[in-house]
């Protein structure tokens, strides 16, 4: 007898992984800093596409804080990536691109349930060489962020590039994750370790349909980050 | 009369960590009581299979003794019953172990099938279809907005209070279907309003009516079902209406008469032909 195999609906949209990425292009950023920058974020653009999962799953935006902040590639599937040179310049007014991203990141969240669409916890990476200009900013936006945080509403990655960086304004960003250094300028290994590990919460069951339920799913399932090999000792 | 089938399979999420299944399912047929069970141990407690285990076999046992007993008339209390026996159940089997009972903590559907009543209750996100001549609805499903969505687990405290209780009147219901929340992308034709997928119920309840159903079949196809897009435990019970005169006495070749269930062979047919992973 042939195998018992109903049909099964085919059509459901996957659950999404939201991921903001908050790059710093502020002047001191011009030179081999752009350039490496700019290099690693295509061969995350060729990485996430090569992931079965995180190509469909994954969401990722990326925000500028330079002149201005910016968002540069509004919320776009991993399979429909593509790499945008950006250009160094400006101050670094880190505070406006916080408010900029958790206003994306609530706007997709809500788009997600108003989709019918199941979600993982959203990532918040924040990558700087240096400190906040827009200090009054940067504070209330920090305390957004932690906030944010604090609801399970928002998982934050700070990242600090260079001797100049200043770590202890991206403490004030996560009451649950140390900001770590990268290592040089090792973007590359970075972005290859983001698209990794945006592979590794895709392929986990660490979603729902709200943040309790995400929350819930994440103490089933927790998401095995692979090594930082990019960060600094 | 009714028919009955079902099985689990373990994720796939699970099998990468070397997690067992933490599903469990279970049915009894006896006198005109039919009573099915699914339950969903919580992934993230360490003894959860045990609870979802315990639970599914309490849970038939009591709701079958309470539906049997004479003169019983009160069917939302025979599924209070349920949930307050397996509560205590799991409490007891916790402290006997030094354990907490959140340790064990799972979802629970139960399902009673009488001879004028289809009685549901279910704590957590568990999901239960009834079908009428292939119109499917499902059954109180679980709330999904912010905040009330948790999966509540039999283990709580206050499990009773949050236990969906539904009394059908059975006429007119054909099929039963129940699941845990692993098959809900492959089910559902919408997850925020939980509306059924209606292909599959109507392949599974042909198939169940078929007489040559098994829970191996329902097992294989439920582990074949790799990308299901939730890589959780997969569980399917499948109950279906079959008449007494439904059933043929066939000749067999060897002159012995078996008892054959008549069914839509054509809807059986393509149920079972229909190949891994198409629409």
């Amino acid at each position: 007898m042939p195998e018992f195999f109903p049909r099964v609906n085919q059509d459901n949209p996957d659950p999404r992984i939201a991921c903001a990425l908050l790059l710093d292009t502020s002047g001191s950023m011009n030179g081999e800093p752009i350039d490496q920058l700019n290099q690693g974020f295509k061969l995350f653009c060729d990485e996430i596409r090569d992931d079965e999962l995180a190509k469909k799953r994954a969401e990722i935006t990326v925000i500028t804080f330079g002149d201005t902040a910016k968002v540069e590639i509004p919320f776009t599937e991993g399979r429909d990536l593509e790499p945008k040179t950006l250009r160094a310049g400006g101050a670094t007014p880190m505070g406006a691109a916080l408010n900029l991203a958790l206003g994306q990141l609530a706007e997709q969240k809500q788009a997600y349930k108003e989709a019918g669409l199941e979600y993982y916890r959203p990532w918040l990476f924040v990558l700087t060489d240096g400190e906040p200009t827009d200090r009054e900013a940067f504070a209330a936006a920090a305390e957004r962020v932690r906030q944010a945080e604090a609801n399970r509403g928002v998982s934050v990655f700070g990242i600090g590039i260079g001797k100049a960086a200043n770590m202890d304004r991206l403490k004030e960003l996560s009451a649950q994750r140390t900001p770590l250094k990268l290592d040089g300028l090792s973007f590359r290994e970075f972005f290859s370790w983001l698209s990794a590990s945006l592979g590794a919460a895709s392929a986990s069951n660490a979603f729902g349909s709200s943040d309790t339920g995400v929350a819930q799913a994440e103490a089933a399932d927790q998401i095995p980050l692979p090594p930082a090999g990019w960060a600094a000792a | 009369m009714w028919k009955v089938t079902g099985a689990s399979a373990v994720g796939t999420t699970h099998e990468v960590i070397g997690r067992a299944c933490d599903d469990a399912s279970a049915w009894s047929t006896e006198a005109d009581v039919t009573c099915l069970a699914v339950a969903d141990g919580a992934g993230s407690r360490p003894l959860s299979s045990r609870g979802s285990a315990l639970a599914v076999e309490r849970a038939v046992s009591v709701a079958s003794a309470c539906a049997r007993e004479p003169g019983a008339s009160d069917p939302a209390a025979w599924l209070r019953m349920v949930f307050s026996d397996v509560h205590e159940q799991l409490g007891a089997l916790a402290s006997e172990q030094n354990q907490v009972p959140d340790d064990y903590a799972t979802t629970l559907a139960i399902v009673i099938l009488t001879r004028d009543l289809v009685c549901i209750g279910q704590v957590g996100d568990t999901i239960v279809v009834a079908g009428r001549e292939g119109a499917y609805e499902t059954v109180a499903p679980s709330p999904r907005a912010e905040y009330v969505n948790e999966t509540f687990f039999v283990t709580e405290e206050r499990a009773l209070d949050l236990a969906r209780l539904t009394i059908l009147p059975a006429a007119g219901i054909d099929s039963v279907f129940l699941s845990t929340d692993g098959l809900r992308y492959k089910i559902l034709d919408d997850l925020a309003t939980a509306v059924p997928f209606v292909p599959f119920f109507d392949d599974v309840a042909a198939y169940v009516r078929s007489p040559d159903a098994t829970a191996d079949a329902v097992q294989r196809f439920l582990a074949r079902l790799r990308d299901d897009q939730s890589g959780d435990d997969k569980t399917l019970v499948a109950a279906a209406r079959i008449r007494p005169d439904d059933i043929q006495h066939t000749r067999q070749p060897g002159g012995q008469t078996t008892e054959r269930v008549a069914t839509d062979q054509t809807a059986a047919e393509r149920a079972a032909t229909a190949p891994a992973g198409r629409a």
